[in-house]
């Protein structure tokens, strides 16, 4: 009986440690996210600020990739200079692996009054250089690493 | 088969195996393009540039103090000594040895400190050396920052306070035991007979002294301290001689391996510097409380060995560079082998 | 009278008790002034960097109440803790989702880690902590042939900022913005009075709190109890019944996968990490923090690694600023910290052993008889 009862508890235990695994993978999945800010008449620089990150800030005339947290609605805030310009809703399309808003979207639903922007979906190739919030020139060898170590 | 066995317990698997890797290493040298020649020229300078400094470890595992993780307090004492000559602008042969007399001095004091501090801790040595070695770099650090150096050559840039984080010694004594009369080259393979002669003198200089009345004493004090305190002799006295000793020692050997690599390097820069020599020892075959001339020789051999032709040969044959992954793999592996060996000698 | 003496006594044996602490408190209260800080930076800087680094330092506890001193190879589970978030970020988890995917990746890495460093310090009985020290470093190399060759080549690595720019093994400096400050903002309480405001992350301090309290409860368990007898007596706790080498394999176990989740904490907090460095860093901060606050090889409590975490930090807040007030250079400060922070462990080891030398002859002494006695 107490065997049982120890091989239950193992059991539970595994299969609690799956649950919570699924569950982090599925709702806490990161969506690419493209922030283009090229193509545009009276380009200017504008800040994205999404749910609870910190604002991104998006030269003119860049592209910026960044991560939301799962498909579908997401708080958004458009400052420029300092300003907000847009504070609504931005929906996420569902069945895809990248999406992008530029100016003319962010444009269009101020225009309109509307409180949401929907996002394009698109390739995740689409900007084949996205501009990676990482440090690019970070060429690492094992030579480089070990240094430190006796 | 037994004594085979025998043999095999007694010599230790990591140093047959690491053997074993070296030999393949040569072996396969050839094939993958990397010249023999140039290797053994590298093998010799290495084994000379470091096995002072494994050298130095000998006299405190014998005397029961473990393994000298505390080396760093030897090699400021060299940096210390080398630095002044450089001030005082003495260079060449007459440089190299100024500097071992100052080294010298300073060891013998800080060496006398370092050991008044390891007799009140016994048993607790070996964590204990490693910090201390930490803290009297940092320490070190922070004097070549204030020390009164003023020569061009040694200070940082125009504002001329600090030493630099490593001074060339070209024209002061630089390759002063690799590069000389008696160098010898065969075909392609130059053979430092100067800097091994030194290397030699300090072997036997260690020889002798490990079979003087304080030799064979502080052999006692380590293998056997009951019996060494009843046949009277002082355990803390030969504990000091022998911390001393290996602290001088430590001093030569930076001198010798700054000669050989061409520079001074101060600050941060000897931190780890006990590691490789000690896992140099043990991998020629010393125990935590057992160690001889013939160990610092092999052990140093096969270190080196393996440190020159695994960057060359293994890099050849995968395109990529792994010799530092299996550096400190195997160096840290042949620490822990021997600090998890039973040890037989009795408390 | 006799009172008067009582506590004159108490008290020079509670300083020589807590000599390292007072001496690492003078040297921060003389820094303080000189680094000129304001009390609003030292105090935000302050409560950030605690709740950064104190679940770090309470992986220390228990190894040191099973009697194995100072488990140095802590760094292994922090290293585990690494692992998991490589697997994170390169999976695209964010938020407090991409740190528990990193504690669940983790936690299985550092109970085996933790396992094997258990069977290897049981090997060394007497050396734990320099074996633990070097096991470390062993570590290190395992760690950078896993992360620079295997990720990326056995191991898939789907993000390219994730990935070395040669297409294979985890680049050197790894941005964690998808999880960055996740625990630490996911209950934030701003607090202000007068002049003086403060973010509170309390999360972090809830997540802190639940640990000191499970250490309270850990030592009143049976295996609790084990290890206090373990680090009393091995023979006698044998003799008693208790299975040595397993109740020291636990603690290991545990501290190493407290050690997982600690740098996870911590490096969320930072929010970015050196992917072959910063384990180590982890290591030598934790030591030198619970032995700043009181505890010897033998003896911890919780209020010592509060103490201990605060104090190194004040240290590290005011030390380099006010390095180049006295000294006219900032590098001076730099070091000077460094040195503290080595010499201040270096004392205390020694002070451990001293004491237990002096004990230990005295002993001695006293079963020979007086000295005066014989001849």
């Amino acid at each position: 009986m107490k065997r049982i009862q120890g091989v239950a508890a193992k059991a539970i235990v595994v299969a609690l440690y799956i649950l919570i695994f699924m569950w982090a993978s599925i709702t806490g999945k990161g969506y690419l996210f493209f922030v283009d800010n090229k193509a545009r008449d009276g380009v200017y620089t504008f800040s994205i600020k999404l749910d609870k990150a910190t604002s991104v800030t998006v030269p003119a005339g860049s592209v910026k990739s960044l991560y939301v947290k799962g498909t579908g609605a997401h708080h958004i805030i458009v400052t420029k200079s300092g300003t907000t310009i847009f504070e609504g809703t931005l929906n996420y399309p569902k069945g895809t692996k990248a999406a992008m808003i530029d100016g003319a979207l962010i444009d269009n639903s101020r225009k309109n009054d509307s409180k949401t922007i929907v996002a394009q979906a698109v390739s995740e190739s689409l900007y084949s250089e996205p501009e990676q919030q990482t440090s690019e020139s970070t060429q690492d060898t094992a030579a480089e690493v070990q240094s430190a170590n006796p | 088969m037994k004594w085979l066995k025998d043999f095999i317990t007694d010599f230790g698997w990591p140093r047959i195996i690491i053997a074993l890797f070296l030999m393949a290493l040569f072996i396969a040298a050839p094939f993958v393009g990397v010249k023999l020649g140039p290797s053994f020229t590298d093998v010799f300078n290495r084994f000379g540039q470091n096995a002072v400094m494994v050298l130095a470890l000998v006299p405190m595992v014998q005397a029961g103090c473990g393994l000298n993780f505390g080396l760093p307090v030897g090699i400021v004492a060299g940096l210390l000594g080398a630095l002044i000559t450089m001030q005082i602008g003495l260079t060449g042969f007459t440089g190299f040895v100024v500097s071992i007399v100052f080294t010298v001095f300073f060891g013998s004091l800080f060496g006398w400190f370092y050991a008044a501090l390891l007799n009140r801790v016994k048993g607790e040595e070996m964590t204990i050396s490693m910090y201390i070695g930490f803290s009297i770099v940092m320490l070190f650090s922070i004097l070549w920052l204030v020390l009164p150096f003023t020569k061009p050559t040694l200070v940082m840039g125009y504002a001329g306070e600090g030493l630099r984080r490593s001074i060339s010694l070209e024209n002061y004594w630089r390759h002063v035991l690799n590069d000389n009369a008696l160098t010898i080259q065969i075909g392609s393979v130059i053979f430092p007979t100067g800097l091994i002669l030194f290397v030699a003198l300090c072997a036997f200089f260690m020889f002798i002294f490990m079979r003087t009345k304080t030799g064979t004493a502080m052999t006692a004090v380590g293998s056997n301290p009951d019996y060494a305190r009843a046949s009277g002799v002082s355990i803390n006295k030969m504990r000091t001689s022998a911390t001393i000793i290996s602290t001088i020692f430590g001093g030569i050997g930076i001198l010798v391996y700054q000669q050989s690599f061409g520079f001074v390097q101060v600050y941060d820069a000897p931190l780890f510097m006990a590691f490789p020599a000690i896992s140099a020892l043990l991998i020629g075959g010393a125990s935590v409380n057992k160690a001889s001339i013939v160990n610092v020789i092999i052990g140093t051999l096969l270190f080196q060995g393996m440190l020159t032709m695994t960057p060359s040969v293994i890099n050849s044959m995968l395109q990529t560079d792994m010799s530092e992954v299996i550096r400190i793999i195997v160096s840290n592996g042949m620490i822990i082998y021997a600090l998890t060996r039973k040890t037989k000698v009795a408390k | 009278m006799k009172s008067k003496e009582m506590t004159g006594k108490k008290i020079i044996n509670f300083l020589s008790d807590n000599i390292v602490t007072i001496v690492f408190l003078v040297i921060a209260i003389i820094a303080i002034p000189f680094s000129k800080l304001s009390a609003q930076y030292i105090i935000t800087n302050l409560v950030d960097r605690f709740a950064r680094s104190a679940f770090l330092v309470f992986a220390l506890i228990l190894p040191i109440l099973a009697g194995m001193g100072i488990n140095f190879a802590m760094v292994l589970g922090a290293t585990a803790g690494q692992i998991g978030l490589i697997f994170a970020i390169d999976h695209r988890i964010m938020g407090i989702q991409g740190l528990i995917y990193a504690a669940l990746i983790g936690i299985p890495i550092a109970i085996l880690l933790g396992w094997f460093s258990g069977l290897v310090l049981n090997k060394a009985r007497g050396r734990e902590m320099v074996t633990g020290f070097i096991l470390g470093y062993f570590m290190d190399g395992i760690y950078q042939f896993f992360g620079l060759y295997l990720m990326g080549w056995i191991i898939p690595l789907s993000t390219a900022a994730v990935r070395q720019v040669r297409g294979y093994g985890v680049r050197n400096t790894l941005g964690l913005e998808p999880v960055r400050g996740a625990l630490d903002k996911l209950i934030n309480i701003p607090i202000k009075i007068g002049t003086f405001s403060l973010n509170l992350p309390l999360g972090t301090f809830i997540v802190i709190t639940l640990l000191g309290l499970f250490v309270v409860w850990f030592r009143k368990t049976k295996l609790g109890q084990d290890m206090r007898a373990v680090g009393q007596d091995q023979v006698v706790a044998n003799a008693a019944g208790i299975n040595v080498d397993r109740t020291r394999i636990l603690a290991i176990i545990i501290s190493t996968i407290l050690a997982c989740l600690g740098q996870i904490i911590f490096l969320q907090n930072m929010g970015n990490m050196f992917t072959y460095t910063s384990q180590r860093q982890a290591g030598f901060f934790a030591a030198a923090a619970i032995l700043v606050g009181g505890a010897s090889v033998t003896h911890a409590k919780i209020i010592n690694v509060i103490v201990g975490v605060i104090l190194v930090h004040l240290l590290y807040i005011t030390m380099p600023l006010a390095g180049k007030e006295i000294f006219a250079s900032a590098m001076i400060g730099q070091y000077m910290s460094d040195f503290i922070n080595y010499g201040i462990i270096s004392l205390s080891l020694v002070l451990y052993a001293w004491r237990n030398r002096r004990n230990a002859e005295l002993a001695r002494a006293s079963l020979r008889g007086a000295p005066e006695g014989g001849k």
